[in-house]
């Protein structure tokens, strides 16, 4: 193929919150597919047979995980101003959604290597206090074991080098902690990997657990953009 | 405060189903609105957001401003368990506030084995399944949909119908609640007042006597309400509400895409099929307005696919140019175009080429039946060289995959007929293998997927038995003995379930307490394999002392009071018991374009249906 394609490439960086943590990520791709067509922004749209428009996702989000740090590259036949595509994609976007910037991607998505969550949970009937100790010896191990569920089956793996857990804090009845983990191709800690490491040290269970993703970053823990 | 805590939703399959804010759901405040409508479909989401009649009537109610309009489906097994275990209600998508909290609650018909459902989403919301133990006006419980044209195995439970179309009537009957609400009337005053609409129908203002040998001997009207009660419809489909807004799911649905829905009704007049008399007289959409609807739904959804939706879309007058229109823009604006419903026998070339521009999936077809005789006696006028001719159309357009539906259990049908329908099927793979040109390297696969007919109401088949289960098995027999080759699939479906519903369809009043047995005894979303208990649905007939039989088996006579005889839909009796003879003398009947046979339905119109 000689022709040259022109296209400019855009980076969108977007919330998904409330109740769009339900929307799970397959949904999520066709929910902006749809979303962006009715935009109606000039995308570029794949070649091949069952021509459709090009999007692709950062890195995925669990269902049920809220995210301030999402983003979504797609690809524009004719130029327009970044706060113009903000505009209208925020225009068409449902509920939970909502765009906060574009920008020429700057990175590769392939380099993400951290993502920073904010979490918060309850566990009813116990002592705050002892709550607390629990995660601090729990994570304080030298090695943290889980069983990762991977497409070729099951592996243990040692999260202590793929964690770092900081601002443990308990405040009328709920628990919060920021805790920054291995992310992107390579490997991929979900939190939920935390949540499994403390049942399996402390025997009990977090509840009505709330996640959401605030940052991603590369190996030089620069902000991904 | 919603009734529903949002953390439930992180404990279920699926939890987008119940979640709500899909784009173009509406939501509005309940403080300002004067009627709170939960409109519930009786199966899961992935169904009931895919029913076209739910997003006309949805869009319309909430163009209302004082009306707010929510969805509410059945929720599948898993969160019915954690409803029932915390004690929550079943609540509706777009306030999660409980259906208890609503005034009016509507369920649509859309088939017999939905009807455990309807129980079953009362009772989730903490509402009593009968309407006699409902005695305030709020909660009232309203149903219309196409299964309303008998409605009386579910009459118990429903305290009014709304047979027909309900674009107008259901307006009507909402704008007279809020009357009533601003009144304080009883819901007896209310219900009274109700009968008075045309095309209302309010069951406990109607008795029903029985002969001694559980036939219908006659209804008795009471108070305000008058027979018979004649099904409404909309005259002009072009002035109609038709919404520029579908609400659009995040999770896949079955039909998850744009439908424009072309015309109501079908010139065909086929015996065994309901849709096909219920909708008459046969009404079409002029293809500008369509256009517009096409427009509106594409821009405001984002939808990559749009689908053409009738009984019998090559039948619609102004397909070609419609056609000619959406091929015009679609392509550029990325939108696929599906044609589904389309006939063999007038499924022109050209036509075949419009439309292998834009899609390339299997085809299907619908012979119906497996001889010419017996295609005559159900009045499906196709021909075999028609099937064969359209066949060959298709592969030489480069198909390869051919899915025909055929139905057993036709009145008089023979093993021949039966055997009949693998014949078919073998020379649509011989042809294909005749063919000089065909494609090189590929097989041919040809789908039989084969029904069991299930005689309905107000279809010239009403009077018929339906073949027993034994005799449906033997005939699956036949059909598997007569098949000899791999490029064929048989597939048909439970006899079981094809009884039950015979048994729903032609069912009376006697069928309510069987079916809130089955119900009681678990019996939940019917038509879905996995959920549909028939031994427990046995036990329930046996239980309450009802014959299945006497619904299913048995030929009804001519003179015979039906239980669905209160309505006029229309289509005259004597039009009905004229077809089922001219059935049974092999006898066909035009379409109606050819030639006006006099069915009576054009008097709903005020007029010839074609000039």
């Amino acid at each position: 193929m000689n022709d040259m394609i022109d296209f400019i490439d855009v980076r969108l960086f977007y919330t998904k919150t409330g109740s769009a943590k339900y929307i799970s990520h397959l949904d999520v791709m066709r929910a902006f597919q749809r979303a962006l067509k009715r935009s109606k922004i000039d995308f570029w749209y794949t070649e091949g047979f069952h021509p459709h428009l090009y999007l692709t996702f950062a890195l995925p989000l669990s269902l049920g995980y809220e995210s301030v740090a999402e983003s979504v590259d797609f690809r524009l036949i004719s130029p327009m101003p970044y706060e113009e595509i903000v505009r209208r994609i925020n225009a068409v976007l449902p509920v939970g959604f909502k765009a906060i910037a574009a920008g020429k991607p700057k990175m590769d998505a392939k380099k993400i290597r951290f993502a920073d969550y904010d979490i918060a949970f309850s566990a009813d009937g116990k002592d705050p206090e002892q709550v607390l100790a629990d995660w601090y010896r729990c994570f304080e191990n030298e090695t943290v074991t889980v069983i990762k569920k991977t497409k070729s089956g099951e592996k243990e793996i040692d999260l202590k080098p793929h964690i770092k857990l900081s601002k443990l804090e308990y405040k009328e009845g709920r628990f919060t902690l920021r805790a920054r983990l291995a992310a992107g191709v390579e490997l991929n800690i979900n939190p939920e990997l935390v949540f499994e490491a403390f049942k399996n040290y402390a025997e009990y269970r977090p509840e009505d657990v709330c996640v959401r993703r605030t940052a991603v970053y590369n190996e030089k823990m620069e902000k991904f953009r | 405060m919603p009734a529903i805590p949002e953390n439930i939703l992180s404990l279920v399959q699926k939890p987008a189903r119940y979640c709500g804010g899909e784009l173009n759901s509406v939501v509005k405040k309940k403080e300002e609105v004067s009627v709170r409508f939960a409109f519930c479909f009786p199966d899961l989401y992935e169904v009931g957001m895919s029913h076209l009649g739910m997003k006309i009537l949805y869009s319309l109610l909430n163009n209302d401003p004082e009306v707010w309009c929510e969805r509410v489906f059945a929720p599948d097994m898993d969160m019915e368990k954690i409803l029932r275990e915390r004690n929550l209600p079943l609540f509706a998508l777009e306030s999660r506030d409980s259906v208890g909290d609503f005034d009016m609650i509507g369920f649509t018909l859309q088939y017999e084995l939905s009807y455990t459902g309807i129980l079953n989403m009362l009772d989730l919301a903490g509402i009593p399944v009968r309407a006699e133990d409902r005695t305030e006006l709020k909660n009232l419980v309203v149903a219309g949909g196409p299964c309303s044209c008998n409605p009386e195995p579910i009459a118990d439970f429903i305290d009014l119908f709304m047979p027909g179309e309900g674009e107008e009537v259901l307006p009507e009957v909402v704008n007279l609640y809020k009357t009533a609400k601003k009144e304080g009337w009883s819901k007896k005053q209310y219900l009274m007042e109700a009968a008075k609409i045309p095309g209302v129908y309010v069951p406990s203002l109607i008795d029903v006597i029985y002969n001694e040998d559980g036939t219908v001997k006659e209804f008795v009207a009471k108070e305000t309400a008058t027979l018979p009660i004649t099904k409404r419809i909309i005259k002009d489909l072009d002035g109609v509400f038709y919404p520029d807004k579908f609400v659009v799911p995040f999770i896949d649905i079955v039909h998850d895409r744009s439908q424009l829905e072309l015309m109501r009704g079908c010139i065909r007049g086929c015996r065994f099929c309901q849709a096909g008399f219920i909708y008459r007289p046969v009404r079409e959409k002029r293809f500008e307005t369509l256009c517009k609807d096409a427009h509106n739904l594409c821009d405001s959804t984002g939808y990559e696919e749009l689908s053409l939706t009738s009984l019998s879309t090559s039948d619609y007058g102004e397909l070609e140019p419609l056609l000619d229109d959406l091929l015009e823009w679609t392509p550029k604006e990325h939108v696929n175009l599906a044609v589904p419903s389309l006939r063999v026998d007038n499924f022109s070339e050209s036509l075949l080429k419009k439309i292998s521009k834009v899609r390339k999936s299997g085809l299907t077809f619908a012979p119906e039946a497996g001889t010419q005789r017996m295609r005559d006696v159900i009045n499906k006028n196709v021909t075999e060289e028609e099937i064969m001719a359209t066949c060959q159309t298709a592969f030489e357009g480069g198909y390869t995959a051919v899915k025909l539906y055929f139905m057993i259990g036709l009145p008089t049908e023979t093993d021949d007929d039966v055997r009949g329908i693998v014949e078919t099927a073998q020379r649509v793979v011989n042809l294909f293998y005749n063919m000089p040109n065909k494609p090189k390297g590929k097989g041919v696969q040809v789908t039989c997927s084969v029904a069991s007919f299930v005689p309905k109401p107000f279809t010239p088949f009403q009077f018929e038995p339906q073949n027993s289960r034994e005799e449906l098995h033997r005939k699956q027999e036949v059909m598997r003995s007569a098949l000899h080759s791999r490029k064929i699939n048989l597939d048909w479906h439970d006899a079981e379930t094809s009884y039950l519903e015979a048994v729903l369809a032609r069912g009376d009043r006697k069928i309510g307490k069987v079916i809130e047995a089955a119900w009681r005894k678990g019996c939940n979303l019917d038509s879905w394999d996995e959920h549909f208990k028939f031994d427990v649905w046995m036990d329930s007939f046996a239980e309450c002392g009802v014959d299945p039989e006497f619904y299913a088996l048995r030929t009804r006579s001519y003179d015979e009071v039906m239980p669905w005889d209160i309505f006029d839909y229309a289509v005259t009796k004597k039009f009905i018991i004229k077809e089922n003879q001219k059935a049974h003398e092999s006898v066909t009947t035009p379409n109606c374009k050819l030639k006006c046979s006099g069915c009576g339905a054009n008097c709903l119109k005020g007029g010839a249906c074609f000039e």
